[in-house]
């Protein structure tokens, strides 16, 4: 089973050298790290240290939602059977990976694979909160029953890129994700995972969880 | 002729932006074709604010009782039609762009082993 692993990576500089080190190193040739127009040295220091991984540059920033399609749009032209999305910010742990890539040899049926992160434990109150409305909501609109569907640490099969694919350029993507999925009934499951909150000032603010949440209520009424 | 405030400060914007579109026409921000009708615009503008009267009976017409709420309601108008214009565009652009910026990305990456 062929794989790809896609960090979309922006201005992560402080992180991304430890959080390759942490990356097996079996798993090093199926990286593929899109730096989403960085202004720090993200990119430097991934040409310099780690060549074996494929290092796609944006010159602009665009977005997660549109690093992680550039990111697929590779995996798919290297025919990959399975595509996984995490964090490059030390948020997910490399180490998962495996329990992904097991999943999916064990479950044939299984078409996308959620991380749950565990709630509450290592997250700040608002986030919390935003995150557990979020779910409550999309549970209810799309009775597709999930315990997070925030977090970024996830995987399909290829051959459902096209029935997941999403618009969205920004943090909403992981959001629409679910929505395609739901709407295409796509067999799923979930695989709890351990989360490290190192820097709180980036990922979702509380503004792109309103945005969200608009997104949510107009995909449910007009897509 | 008394000329109230309010037309002063429209002829003075109409004349100020009539400048500025021959400065962004001679910067070629735009073409002829444009130049020419924000020209017009800013002109017709100024001519309104002079003779206001003219418009009296476009007023009657759609049954504004001031000169003033017509006024009001072609420019509410017309902004909300600029609003969309300006939006469609930015949309095309952000899209061309991020297609762009997405086929770059793919055609040259950064792999040695």
């Amino acid at each position: 089973m062929k794989y790809r692993i896609i960090v979309p990576l922006y201005n992560e500089a402080r992180y991304i050298k430890k959080f390759l080190e942490n990356m097996p190193s079996k798993h090093l040739s199926s990286l593929i790290l899109v730096d989403d127009g960085s202004t720090d040295k993200t990119a430097k220091i991934v040409k310099e240290n780690y060549p074996k991984t494929t290092l796609l540059q944006q010159k602009i920033n665009l977005g997660k939602g549109k690093s992680m399609e550039t990111g697929a749009l590779r995996a798919i032209k290297d025919k990959a059977d399975v595509l996984i999305f995490m964090d490059g910010d030390m948020q997910h742990k490399p180490t998962d990976i495996d329990r992904f890539l097991r999943a999916f040899k064990k479950q044939r049926r299984i078409d996308i694979i959620f991380g749950a992160r565990t709630i509450g434990k290592n997250m700040r109150l608002a986030p919390f909160m935003g995150n557990k409305m979020l779910t409550i909501i999309i549970n209810l609109f799309f009775k597709y029953f999930l315990n997070d569907t925030q977090c970024g640490f996830r995987g399909f099969r290829a051959k459902v890129f096209d029935k997941v694919r999403w618009r969205s350029s920004g943090y909403a993507a992981e959001t629409e994700m679910v929505i395609n999925a739901a709407r295409n009934r796509l067999r799923y499951r979930e695989i709890s995972i351990d989360t490290v909150y190192l820097d709180h000032y980036k990922g979702t603010s509380i503004f792109d969880g309103v945005i969200i949440l608009a997104k949510i209520t107009i995909w449910k009424f007009f897509k | 002729m008394n000329i109230l405030g309010i037309q002063i400060a429209s002829i003075a914007f109409s004349l100020f932006m009539i400048y500025f579109t021959y400065l962004s026409y001679r910067r070629k921000y735009f073409d002829m074709p444009g130049f020419i009708i924000w020209t017009l615009l800013f002109l017709a503008l100024a001519i309104a604010s002079v003779f206001p009267e003219g418009l009296i009976p476009v007023a009657q017409i759609l049954k504004i009782s001031r000169l003033f709420d017509l006024f009001m309601v072609v420019g509410i108008f017309f902004l909300i039609v600029i609003t969309f214009i300006n939006f469609i565009h930015t949309q095309k652009i952000k899209r061309k762009l991020e297609n762009f910026t997405q086929e770059k990305a793919l055609k040259d990456p950064h792999q040695k082993g």
